[in-house]
């Protein structure tokens, strides 16, 4: 895998010069970043690719003039995920092409930020924008999207199991409106707050900007982590429907108030189930998690009260009974205890490169760096200090000034000279997310 | 957007300390910026181990508490179904229940094994009776109990919303399918008396079933398919229909027929007269006569008990494991030397 960079200046040289190799080049490189070109110099990158003795690999269709969007298209239509930054009007095509568009908002105006997917003011804030929020990003939305699927299934499958034992009728146990509510009240606010769950803090991530590639390629959300939420919803919703029938057997089996058990056992389960993936717990946190405890039963007490409802006095007369209470505890530890041990067990003794940073930050300590990097790399930002505002000094009439004057230095110090290709070498071109075996 | 960065990124470019806000646009500065101080709990083994054990701990008492309570119920069962069925007909007994010359009175005998305190609950339990079926639980209106006649929207009741052009109050599968055998005790010579009041949930009485609502041409039908009900007596009273209409969840259920409020010694002898009027020979299901008394957890089920213990349990053995396993196998905790980058620096 190759990355390179050019300017327009190269550019015509490789053009004239060395064309045939440069084309080889554009087409196998994994990443590609071109700057300064001309009007002429687009047209021949366009004639080169286009030439009918020279394929792109993945027959890419090219009906659009520059530079920058022939390459985006490319690298697309051979399955890259493509990321553009610019600044002047002239990229907004180029980021409107890429699947993630940013911005700088600047120098240059604010068209490309109109256009962009992410604006941010300087260049070098997209190592911020990519390694912290976006990868904040993309574990909350894992998180988010399988849970969502998990508390679904949850209620599907004890509505299956139920489905047995009532004749294979369809008969629903749960109520309509404790299943509008549940999706609705029940289960939907802890995890409005998990937007701010941060599974490593800011600093440990920009220590160490290789975790990003255990952020990659599907590596949190895939067939292999759905599978294990889809097993935990069908191994919960056992628990709750096998303790549901036993503890209410006989004289105490009545339909609403089992229901009603079903879906406190839910419930609960689901809020531990909240607490035990997030990683960092704000107060806000706290009080959706906990709160939505509280809530689901004055919700409960309110329907309870009212003498039309099918529901009335169910709620009252159930947190009347011990034996309640004590299915309630029974649920939550026979669901979570298996849960926790397996967490237990994977995050010590198969911790995955995220657990081991995770352990390392929480300790406290000094936080070893790559063994080939000195410990002044910690400091990042005192690297970036000096390269500031002369930026503004250059115009933009000088073709040959590279517009990213802070890049060399930062994107290597930060990468690391020989630990990213490490990682390079390990992965086949085209990213799949089976990959999870080496973590 | 992220116009100067969050946090420290902006330290180095911007040399002037950040002005210190205070109160609500503090936090709401927090809130955006994610800089919100948060708790990080961690898995430590310690902990884990703690949890699993203190589990077991807790839970180990309760489900024996739990065993001693469902232990401490009393309990006489007894299924009459099969052997209430006169000789000439145990080989047809759906003939037998569905003719009504023939007697359907049964006599009982019961050995109390051990002291039963009063209050006594009396139940009959039926098993393999859908009464969660979803036909069976739509088939019913409640806007009927409550108003009778004046309400005529009886749709969901069908087939049993009228009869002959009338209408049928109560309608629907559930009030015509009445549970009607009937059980009286003596004991000895003398006859036990049975506290038929109050065996309905208060809150059904006062506002599920009408205080002025009768009875109306009910069980009229060609098919019978339970209990017929008094018209002069109002729903709100007629205790056995609300019991029987508080549909199970299970097709195997206990309702509620009455109280014996007297002490019943051991080794006394129980002598039920039961009228064996409910035809449950049609679709294979067992009725069975219960008599109970009742702890703080409800009647006789070990489960909770057992299950307690067995959480318990098994929480004690996975917190022993695990302290094996720390004690065997120590990992270091938090060691970047793990990470792979760095394992290979050190293999090379």
């Amino acid at each position: 895998d190759v990355a390179f960079v050019i300017d327009g200046w190269a550019l015509e040289i490789a053009l004239k010069y060395y064309r045939k190799a440069f084309t080889e080049l554009a087409i196998l490189s994994r990443t590609a970043i071109c700057c300064r070109v001309t009007p002429s110099q687009k047209a021949q990158l366009l004639s080169i690719v286009n030439a009918k003795h020279m394929k792109a690999p993945c027959g890419a269709k090219l009906i659009r003039v520059g530079v920058l969007e022939i390459l985006v298209e490319l690298l697309k239509s051979c399955d890259y995920r493509t990321l553009a930054i610019g600044d002047g009007g002239n990229d907004v095509r180029m980021i409107q092409q890429a699947d993630i568009g940013v911005g700088i908002s600047g120098r240059e105006g604010l068209q490309a930020a109109r256009a962009a997917d992410y604006s941010i003011g300087k260049f070098r804030f997209l190592k911020r924008l990519i390694l912290v929020h976006g990868r904040y990003s993309y574990n909350r939305t894992a998180f988010l999207s399988q849970y969502s699927f998990y508390k679904s299934l949850l209620i599907c499958f004890i509505q299956i199991f139920f489905s047995f034992v009532s004749g294979v009728s369809g008969t629903s146990l749960f109520n309509s409106v404790s299943l509008m509510a549940y999706n609705v009240f029940y289960t939907s606010i802890p995890v409005l707050v998990s937007v701010l769950d941060k599974d490593l803090s800011e600093k440990t991530v920009m220590q160490h900007p290789q975790i990003l590639y255990y952020c990659q390629a599907g590596r949190l959300l895939n067939p292999t982590t759905f599978a294990g939420w889809f097993g935990r919803a069908l191994f919960h919703a056992i628990v709750v429907f096998v303790i549901t029938i036993h503890s209410y057997a006989f004289e105490k089996s009545e339909l609403e108030e089992v229901s009603m058990v079903a879906l406190s056992g839910c419930v609960w389960l689901q809020v531990f189930v909240v607490t035990l993936e997030t990683n960092s717990f704000t107060k806000l946190q706290h009080l959706a998690i906990w709160g939505n405890l509280v809530v689901f039963y004055m919700i409960n007490w309110i329907v309870s009260a009212l003498p039309r409802s099918g529901m009335y006095t169910i709620m009252f007369r159930l947190c009347r009974q011990p034996s309640y209470w004590n299915t309630m505890f029974l649920i939550v530890a026979a669901g979570m205890g298996p849960v926790l041990a397996l967490k237990y067990f994977r995050y010590t003794y198969r911790s995955s490169k995220i657990n081991i940073l995770q352990q390392a930050e929480r300790l406290g300590g000094p936080i070893l760096s790559l063994g080939n990097i000195e410990p002044q790399t910690r400091a990042l930002d005192n690297d970036l200090a000096p390269l500031s505002i002369s930026q503004s000094k250059n115009g933009r009439n000088s073709v040959f000034e590279p517009l990213l004057s802070d890049s060399p230095n930062a994107v290597r110090r930060s990468f690391g000279p020989g630990a990213t290709f490490d990682f390079f070498q390990s992965q086949p071109k085209s990213s799949t997310y089976s990959r999870n075996k080496d973590n | 957007m992220d116009l100067d960065g969050g946090g420290g990124a902006a330290a180095g470019t911007d040399h002037q300390p950040m002005p210190v806000l205070h109160g609500r646009s503090n936090a709401i500065k927090q809130f955006t910026q994610q800089t919100l101080p948060a708790c990080k709990p961690v898995l430590t083994p310690a902990w884990v181990i703690g949890t699993f054990f203190l589990m077991g701990a807790v839970f180990i008492p309760v489900g024996l508490i739990c065993l001693h309570a469902s232990q401490s119920v009393n309990e006489i069962l007894d299924r009459y179904d099969i052997e209430c069925v006169p000789d000439g007909f145990k080989s047809n007994r759906v003939a037998y229940i569905k003719n009504a010359s023939i007697p359907k009175s049964c006599h009982r005998y019961l050995k109390v094994d051990k002291h039963m305190k009063a209050p006594i609950y009396i139940y009959y339990q039926l098993d393999n009776f859908y009464q969660n079926h979803r036909r069976y639980v739509k088939s019913r209106s409640e806007e009927q109990l409550l108003h009778g006649l004046g309400y005529n929207r009886t749709g969901s009741c069908e087939p049993q919303a009228s009869e002959n052009g009338l209408p049928i109050v109560p309608c629907g599968l559930v009030a015509w399918s009445l549970f009607n055998d009937t059980y009286s005790f003596s004991r000895g010579t003398k006859k036990l008396d049975i506290e038929r009041k109050n065996i309905a949930w208060k809150s059904d009485r006062d506002h599920k079933f009408g205080k002025h609502v009768y009875p109306f041409n009910f069980q009229n039908g060609s098919f019978i398919g339970g209990g017929k009900l008094d018209t002069t007596i109002p729903l709100s009273d007629q205790e056995d229909l609300i019991v029987w209409m508080r549909t199970a969840a299970f097709p195997s259920f206990r309702k509620l027929y009455g109280r014996i409020e007297e002490d019943l010694e051991e080794d006394d002898l129980i002598i039920v007269h039961l009228m064996n009027n409910y035809n449950t020979y049609s679709f294979g299901g067992t009725k069975m006569l219960v008599l109970s008394t009742s702890s703080w957890l409800g009647g006789k089920n070990s489960f909770l008990g057992v299950a307690y213990i067995f959480v318990g349990s098994s929480s004690i053995l996975i917190a022993l494991i695990f302290l094996l396993l720390h004690v065997k196998n120590p990992r270091p905790y938090g060691d970047t030397m793990y990470l792979s980058g760095n394992r290979k620096d050190i293999s090379s």
